[in-house]
């Protein structure tokens, strides 16, 4: 088990400058994401963990010891990645335990770690067949017992389910949960859906451009993101310009006083959920309905409110036109003031 | 009807040829029973091969022939899959290393006697050397390499054309190997030698297999080699059952055939197991 | 140093066509001098000469062997595009049949079936030898062009018919030139393989075909250094002459207009 820091890393391929100075602390035993955009540099820093690539400069410390330092069979961060990559040719039994073989663990010891590994991923009734003989999630399952094989100090998922059917994915996300909760490894799992991260990870590291913008719990991030880019990755976002001034939050929707002492030009940021479709009487605006789009469980609506352009969802079953006035409230409360 | 037709109709030219083939193989094992009409043999007897299967001389040929094909095809592989391993291993290596080395496969086999014959005869090349280097004193101290009991000509001649062969093979085979897979056996804490043994070896194995027995059935069944540079005594199988077919005594017919159906049985066994080598490649390999 | 080693490796394995391309030249060569004694190219002159009937014998060997490769690629397109693309029964034993004369040799093959050549009027004359040289190439090039059209795979084909192309046109202008690289390949590993037969050729064509092999073989046989070098380069020059040629001819086919609708 083991807590990770990694420090100050830099990593440039010719002109093309990918980490620019990433740190991050991972507590032991926490299971922690990585997301971003492509290319923001997230599967770079897991893999300068991993070991896989060499940073240009920085550090990565396994329990406040240097990575490089460690000798070869201790320590191991464990890459899974969405190739799986298990070995042709050789059985699961012989993929799961091939870490342990290397390592000459004794023979007893070797049969009694993979029978229960094999219990854990559902799979001994297959453990003579071969990758081929298996499916997608059958592989990833055999690909994440022969990373635990070696009790690593920490497990690096690398997108592991994008390439797997999406009813496949919640199963495996139960999985992975329930493998962290039973083992108390620590996690780093790198992803471009907000969702997953959301749902698996004790906290979050959101990237841009080779930095990490934000790290914080979920709720954090989405509640309260410390920047409009931040903000606009973790759901639709409504900004409302506006000015502070002794603590009222005016914009051209209206005033509402908040609990701010500084003044001047600020951006609230309201999140779609937090503007509800009200009767006449309840509302604190209006708007007119420019667009209107139908996606079952919920309808999405842009409303144009005094010129400004609010997006908000409902799902209510009405059938809004083009043109109908709505009457909306606001959650003001809710809004988080980006300056 | 015409749809399920239709691939057959397209496989019905390779089947005709083949079924010249086939033709062949079952004519010579009839003949081999003594059956052949036109010479005015028509009882069929099991005679045949019993002279051959007791005879002294065709049992020595018959080791002769294993000892050499499996000598030259164990070396090509041998040498063949280190080389290509070493060429793998230094990404560097230049265009003409990487090209020049198929030039003996495209040689004929009678050209490579004719290499073979040049250097290693007692007055070839080799022996000039030797005796420039003081090794020897005349020229009937270098060994007899051709012509001799040990098939050593025939042995450097099919290694010569089996080293780059199996070379090629392996490296093609060696290209198609995920190379994110050693990268896994690394991190799962594997050293450089043990991800080659554990994951590149064993991956490449059926084919190197395959290779194997492409060199040890055709040097098996060749006839070019052994005629030009081999030993009187013993002789390959195809130069005997050459030398019987051409004979005079057309009663020996059938033993000729009675070799060749030895030597075709034995090349079908071999294509068996070619044929497992195969199925283990398509699972590796997808 | 194991770098060196693979080179040392492959040069070692190079060096003995250095003798085979200094024997033509060679006057005399005593044993025990390491230089010969050069003189004229006694070896080529033997070949060049009325004489010999060489020439008129290599420009019959090739065209033989050419003839031979284009049967054996009309023989092997259809059938490697069966198994490419469709399934049906009996697939595994006929592609197991067609394997066959890459392991078992053909010298069993040809003296068993000699006798019904004789039989059909197919021996001592060109049609049983170009017969008899379709069956070793046939395996290489059905797998080579297998390769090639299960690279390409179905679904572009489709597509052309799809947007109104019929069968011909498909094959003309969509098919062949993609395969193209699999057909040259396929080409050069036949026409090397049925201009390098001698035994084959040697039976069935009774010794009343003659081919380039069959003049070779008895001057290495004879061991006669001088003669069997030149005649081997020649044969090497041949192989090396045809390939380069027919790549070109081939590619250049296949880039001319005839493909652009």
């Amino acid at each position: 088990m083991a807590d990770i820091k990694l420090i100050s890393a830099y990593k440039r391929y010719d002109t093309e400058s990918v980490l620019n100075g990433v740190s991050i602390h991972v507590n032991n035993g926490e299971y922690i994401s990585l997301i971003g955009a492509s290319g923001c540099g997230k599967t770079t820093t897991l893999k300068i963990i991993a070991g896989l690539i060499k940073a240009c400069s920085g550090q990565v410390l396994f329990n406040n010891v240097n990575a490089s330092k460690l000798s070869e069979n201790k320590s191991r961060a464990v890459i899974v990645d969405q190739n799986v990559l298990l070995f042709p040719h050789m059985t699961v039994e012989r993929n799961i335990n091939f870490g342990l073989r290397i390592r000459r663990v004794s023979k007893e010891k070797i049969k009694e770690k993979t029978e229960k590994l094999l219990e854990m991923i559902q799979l001994s009734e297959h453990k003579n067949k071969f990758p081929s003989e298996l499916s997608g999630g059958q592989m990833q399952r055999v690909a994440i017992a022969r990373a635990m094989a070696i009790e690593p100090e920490v497990l690096l998922l690398d997108e592991p389910f994008s390439k797997l059917d999406v009813s496949l994915r919640e199963d495996m996300r139960k999985f992975i949960k329930e493998v962290h909760e039973n083992h108390k490894i620590t996690i780093i799992m790198v992803t471009h859906d907000k969702e997953e991260a959301f749902l698996m990870s004790d906290r979050v590291a959101f990237m841009d451009n080779g930095k990490i913008e934000q790290y914080d719990t979920p709720e954090n991030i989405y509640k309260r993101p410390n920047s409009m880019k931040v903000a606009r990755f973790f759901g639709h976002c409504n900004f409302i310009e506006g000015t502070i001034e002794n603590s009222v939050f005016t914009s051209k929707l209206g005033t509402y006083s908040v609990d701010e002492k500084k003044e001047g030009k600020v951006t609230m940021l309201i999140r779609s959920e937090q503007i509800k479709i009200v009767r006449e009487g309840e509302q604190n605006a209006t708007g007119i309905v420019t667009d209107y789009r139908y996606a079952g469980e919920k309808s999405y609506l842009k409303l144009d409110s005094n010129g400004v352009t609010l997006g908000i969802h409902t799902t209510e079953d009405i059938k809004y036109r083009l043109r109908d006035t709505i009457h909306i409230k606001i959650d003001y409360k809710k809004g988080v003031l980006l300056w | 009807m015409y749809k399920k037709l239709k691939p057959y109709l397209m496989l019905l030219p390779v089947m005709v040829v083949m079924s010249v083939f086939i033709l062949g193989l079952i004519s010579a094992v009839l003949q081999s029973f003594g059956y052949i009409p036109v010479f005015g043999m028509s009882e069929i007897t099991l005679r045949h091969y019993i002279n051959i299967l007791e005879s002294r001389s065709f049992l020595r040929a018959l080791g002769f022939g294993i000892y050499i094909s499996f000598a030259s095809s164990g070396i090509s592989v041998f040498i063949g899959t280190y080389v290509a391993y070493l060429i793998y291993r230094n990404k560097k290596e230049t265009l003409w290393v990487r090209t020049l080395y198929k030039i003996p496969i495209a040689v004929p086999h009678a050209i490579a006697a004719l290499l073979v014959f040049i250097i290693l005869t007692q007055s070839g090349v080799l022996s000039r050397i030797f005796y420039n280097l003081g090794l020897i004193d005349n020229l009937m101290e270098f060994p007899e390499l051709i012509f001799d009991r040990g098939g050593i000509g025939i042995i450097i001649a099919y290694t010569w054309k089996g080293i780059p062969f199996i070379m090629m093979i392996t490296l093609g085979i060696l290209k198609k190997i995920d190379a994110r897979l050693v990268d896994t056996a690394l991190n799962l804490g594997a050293s450089k030698k043990e991800a080659w043994w554990q994951v590149e070896f064993p991956m490449i194995l059926p084919t190197v297999l395959t290779g194997f027995i492409l060199l040890f059935a055709f040097s098996f069944g060749a006839f070019e080699v052994p005629f030009l540079i081999g030993p009187s005594a013993p002789r390959a199988l195809p130069v005997v059952a050459y030398i019987q077919y051409t004979s005079i005594d057309l009663s020996l017919r059938p033993q000729a055939m009675v070799i060749n159906v030895i030597i075709s049985t034995i090349s079908l066994m071999l294509v068996y197991v070619y044929i497992l080598a195969f199925r283990s490649i398509k699972k590796y390999f997808g | 140093m194991k770098d060196f080693f693979s080179k040392l490796i492959i040069f070692i394995m190079l060096l003995p066509l250095i003798p085979l391309m200094l024997w033509p030249f060679i006057a005399s060569w005593r044993w025990p001098q390491l230089i010969p004694l050069f003189g004229d190219a006694r070896g080529f002159k033997h070949f060049f000469s009325a004489g010999s009937n060489s020439i008129n014998i290599l420009l019959f060997s090739i065209l033989l062997s050419i003839i031979v490769t284009i049967i054996t690629l009309a023989i092997a397109l259809p059938a490697a595009k069966a198994i490419a693309f469709y399934s049906f029964k009996g697939k595994n034993i006929i592609k197991t049949v067609i394997l066959l004369p890459v392991i078992v040799p053909m010298v069993a093959v040809s003296m068993g079936i000699h006798v019904s050549f004789i039989y059909l009027g197919l021996a001592n004359n060109c049609i049983g030898v170009i017969l008899i040289h379709l069956i070793p190439g046939l395996p290489y090039a059905v797998r080579i062009l297998l390769n090639s059209f299960l690279l390409i795979g179905d679904d572009i084909a489709t597509q052309g018919k799809n947007l109104g192309a019929n069968s011909l046109q498909v094959l003309w202008y969509i098919t062949l030139p993609l395969i193209m690289p699999g057909v040259i390949a396929a080409s050069t590993m036949v026409y090397i393989i049925s201009f390098s037969q001698y035994f084959i050729t040697f039976l069935i064509g009774g010794g009343r075909v003659v081919t380039f092999s069959m003049l070779m073989f008895p001057l290495i046989q004879r061991g006669e250094r001088v003669l069997a070098s030149t005649y081997s380069i020649v044969f090497l020059a041949s192989i090396l002459l045809v390939v380069i040629v027919a790549d070109k001819v081939i590619k250049g086919f296949f880039n001319d207009s005839n493909f652009l609708v």
